[in-house]
């Protein structure tokens, strides 16, 4: 008996123990989980900062950040979603943004986008995130930039070409790249390639979509049927096919997107697609091609031969829109979050930790004081220029959007994760196709595609 | 019923009546069982249950879309050439390929390190540390060291052995290059089985061997082979296993597009389908046709080689 009450009494004391252990309840405290794809220290720092200040502001309220890697993002927010264990806020594609919004998972940001004032945001912006369907925003870019030509102006000169002149068509990039592959070094094979491209299927995904556009193209028609076997697609094949036969490193499909930044920093390539935070890896490991003014930025792309006459050429648009979940725990403090963070001051804070690559996304800001002071841009202005030129005049897109009317497609995020595009790209540039024959089996791959997840509309 | 008992130097003292079991004593094996069970049960069998019905049906990724769809799934992979074909081959050379240098690496280090000699214990530890890596840092570094332009392997090659510069990341090399990633990454597995089992070979073999005249090689082949061949049984079955499903390496050496179309094996093309596709039906389909391979290889390989009944 004196044992058995010993247990009792023993139970008893871990049990209290237990308890006085325990954390308050989250309850006592409404969290709203923010996951983006900003995992730069600086950033983070950034948003903590702005998080403080909230939630002094905010009392009850706790904000969680998460920086989560692009790459893994995608597949964190499938698992979120299959398991209904969703965040508040959270970064994504474009297409994700209005793929969740159609299947009703998304709240309007209606209520934020006035707090920034509509007719602030850039156009761009607006096109982006705005469902002319219910006339409501379901997401809200926090920030953009566009792809842009990065190349070193030493290297031009060396090869007697204009460092200032950007190639205008197709054929006069091939002939400039043509002119920069050179062999530095006398062994008879080049060591300095025109062009570095990153091979991950998803940089063929944009590299692609990016040259059909400026060809005139597209790879969807309007009733969402792909039309990979139409000309100017096949002519960027063509296109792909001799820029990888004279002015690829033969190990280009093994370059990671950073790797080309290493490229161009190292003298290995003369020119790369690349994005405004790569301004950073030029000043550690080039600084002194970086004092010299050797790396140049041109605020224009070439057009294939079937682009239309006077359109423009189509650029990548980076502008992972902020989405709150309707269904997470606490979506009116999510949105009440983020219209803290765009308030100006908040949202300056965030731009200027990568100031070349966040491109704000409201007008004012532009032409804000503070903003316009901001260090870096002593040294990378251009960069900053070029960038709000191509915003302003040049309608850059999403991935894989050619056309604006492709942002309806549900099925674009399949397509993007599938490999037929990139199968379409490697079978023509290293195993021997004709652009025709890899474009008709990734035309009959996507209809296959698109009819098993049950979207086939023509 | 009650009991008593007698103290050593004392008076009796009745002990209190215990009461009769409420379980009976043969269920008792049952609870105690019960927890592994739930485990197994829960951890094992409820999510190949789970896949395995799930490969009848469209199922998407996240969206809330699940349809019946019978064997349609598996009728696709029967004529999907550039897709099932062709990484099920992919796969076949890369397990086959890895798990055959792996044997060749692993029992030819594990006969020097069975030997006497200054530093073995170092040397045996030192053999270990491929495996003791985390994948992503054996990626991080091979990826380095074969790097078409600063690659230390690669300078090293061309600068002594290799007479034409080789490009280790190419379409037509990458599959040789993730053979040869595996295979030191993983050959550590087979030293460790079968050096232990060549510390208890018999030392009277091999003076009876000797005492016959027979030299290294037909001491290898007639003494240390036969002996080790239990061991390499379970290995070679492991390793195969373990290769034929193996995502980590290839994934995060290749990726799924660009050069990772060169060595798309099935667990990539069954990640392509379930997460990049967001068809989670097809990939579960794959899953388990994946698993109906390696279990009709298994009993294969136990009809063809399991002669001995010490295996």
């Amino acid at each position: 008996m004196q044992r058995k009450s010993n247990l009792w009494r023993l139970g008893l004391a871990a049990g209290i123990a237990l308890t006085l252990a325990l954390p308050l309840p989250a309850a006592a405290q409404k969290v709203v989980n923010v996951w983006h794809t900003e995992p730069n220290p600086k950033t983070k720092a950034a948003i903590d900062e702005i998080i403080k200040a909230f939630e002094k502001e905010n009392p009850g309220v706790k904000v969680m950040q998460e920086a989560v890697a692009w790459g893994d993002l995608d597949k964190k927010m499938q698992a979120a979603l299959a398991s209904g264990a969703f965040p508040e806020i959270a970064h994504g594609q474009t297409y994700v943004e209005r793929s969740l919004s159609a299947k009703g998972f998304l709240r309007p940001l209606n209520d934020v986008i006035e707090s920034i004032g509509e007719n602030d945001l850039f156009e761009v912006v607006r096109k982006l995130d705005y469902n002319p369907k219910d006339k409501k925003y379901y997401g809200l870019a926090h920030a953009v930039g566009v792809d842009l030509i990065v190349y070193r102006k030493d290297f031009m000169r060396d090869a007697k070409l204009d460092p200032e002149k950007p190639p205008a068509t197709f054929k006069e990039w091939l002939e400039q790249l043509k002119k920069l592959t050179v062999d530095t070094n006398g062994d008879g094979k080049p060591d300095r390639y025109g062009l570095s491209l990153a091979g991950p299927g998803f940089f063929i995904n944009e590299d692609l979509y990016m040259w059909v556009g400026s060809n005139g193209g597209r790879l969807f028609d309007e009733k969402g049927k792909p039309v990979f076997t139409e000309k100017p697609v096949l002519e960027v094949l063509e296109f792909w096919k001799q820029l990888n036969d004279c002015c690829l490193a033969p190990d280009w499909l093994s370059r990671q997107y950073l790797d080309t930044f290493a490229d161009l920093a190292t003298g290995k390539a003369a020119q790369i697609l690349g994005w405004g935070r790569g301004n950073g890896y030029f000043e550690q490991y080039a600084p002194d091609v970086v004092a010299k003014g050797n790396i140049g930025v041109y605020a224009m792309k070439p057009l294939g031969p079937s682009a239309k006459p006077g359109q423009s050429f189509v650029t990548q648009l980076d502008c992972e829109p902020w989405m709150v979940f309707k269904n997470s725990k606490n979506p009116e403090e999510a949105a009440k979050f983020l219209k803290f963070f765009h308030r100006s001051d908040n949202y300056l804070k965030y731009i200027q930790t990568v100031p070349v690559h966040f491109f704000p996304i409201n007008k004012s800001l532009r032409e804000n004081a503070a903003y316009k002071a901001t260090p870096e841009f002593q040294k990378w202005k251009f960069w900053v220029d070029a960038q709000h030129e191509v915003i302003a005049k040049h309608d850059p897109r999403p991935l894989l959007i050619t056309q604006w009317s492709d942002l309806e497609l549900p099925y674009i995020a399949e397509i993007a994760g599938s490999t037929i595009l990139v199968d379409m790209v490697t079978d023509v540039t290293k195993n021997g196709k004709t652009p025709m024959e890899a474009a008709t089996k990734a035309q009959q791959r996507a209809e296959q595609l698109i009819t098993q997840l049950g979207y086939k509309k023509w | 019923m009650s009991m008593t008992t007698t103290a050593a130097y004392g008076e009796r003292k009745a002990l209190p009546a215990l009461r009769p079991r409420r379980i009976p004593e043969h269920w008792w094996g049952y609870v105690l069982l019960a927890p592994a069970v739930a485990l197994v049960v829960g951890i094992i069998l409820y999510p190949v249950a789970y896949s395995f019905w799930i490969s009848f049906h469209a199922k998407h990724a996240y969206m809330p879309i699940q349809n019946w769809v019978g064997l349609d799934n598996y009728i696709f992979f029967l004529t999907d050439y550039d897709g099932f074909w062709r990484s099920l081959w992919l796969g076949t050379i890369y397990a086959f390929g890895t798990v055959t240098l792996q044997i060749v690496v692993g029992v030819a280090a594990a006969l020097v390190l069975n030997e006497t000699f200054i530093g073995r214990g170092f040397v045996r530890g030192l053999t270990l540390f491929p495996y003791m890596l985390p994948t992503i840092v054996v990626v991080i570094l091979m990826r380095w060291l074969f790097n078409d332009s600063i690659g230390v392997v690669k300078y090293l090659l061309e600068s002594t052995i290799v007479t034409r510069a080789i490009v280790w990341f190419a379409p037509e090399t990458i599959m040789v290059t993730m053979i040869l990633v595996s295979t030191w990454t993983f050959f550590p597995f087979v030293v460790i089985g079968t050096l232990a089992r060549m510390q208890t070979i018999d030392p009277e073999l091999y003076a009876a061997a000797k005492v016959d005249g027979a030299g290294i090689l037909r001491r290898l082949w007639h003494v240390t082979l036969p002996q080790i061949r239990s061991v390499l049984f379970v290995v070679v079955l492991l390793r195969f296993m373990f290769m034929f499903t193996k995502f980590d390496v290839i994934w995060l050496f290749a990726g799924a597009g660009g050069l990772g179309s060169y060595v798309r094996t099935l667990p990539i093309y069954t990640f392509v389908k379930s997460f990049g596709e967001l068809q989670v039906g097809m990939g579960a389909a794959l899953s388990t046709i994946m698993f109906m391979m390696l279990a009709a290889f298994v009993a294969l390989y136990f009809r063809l080689f399991k002669r001995d009944e010490n295996l």
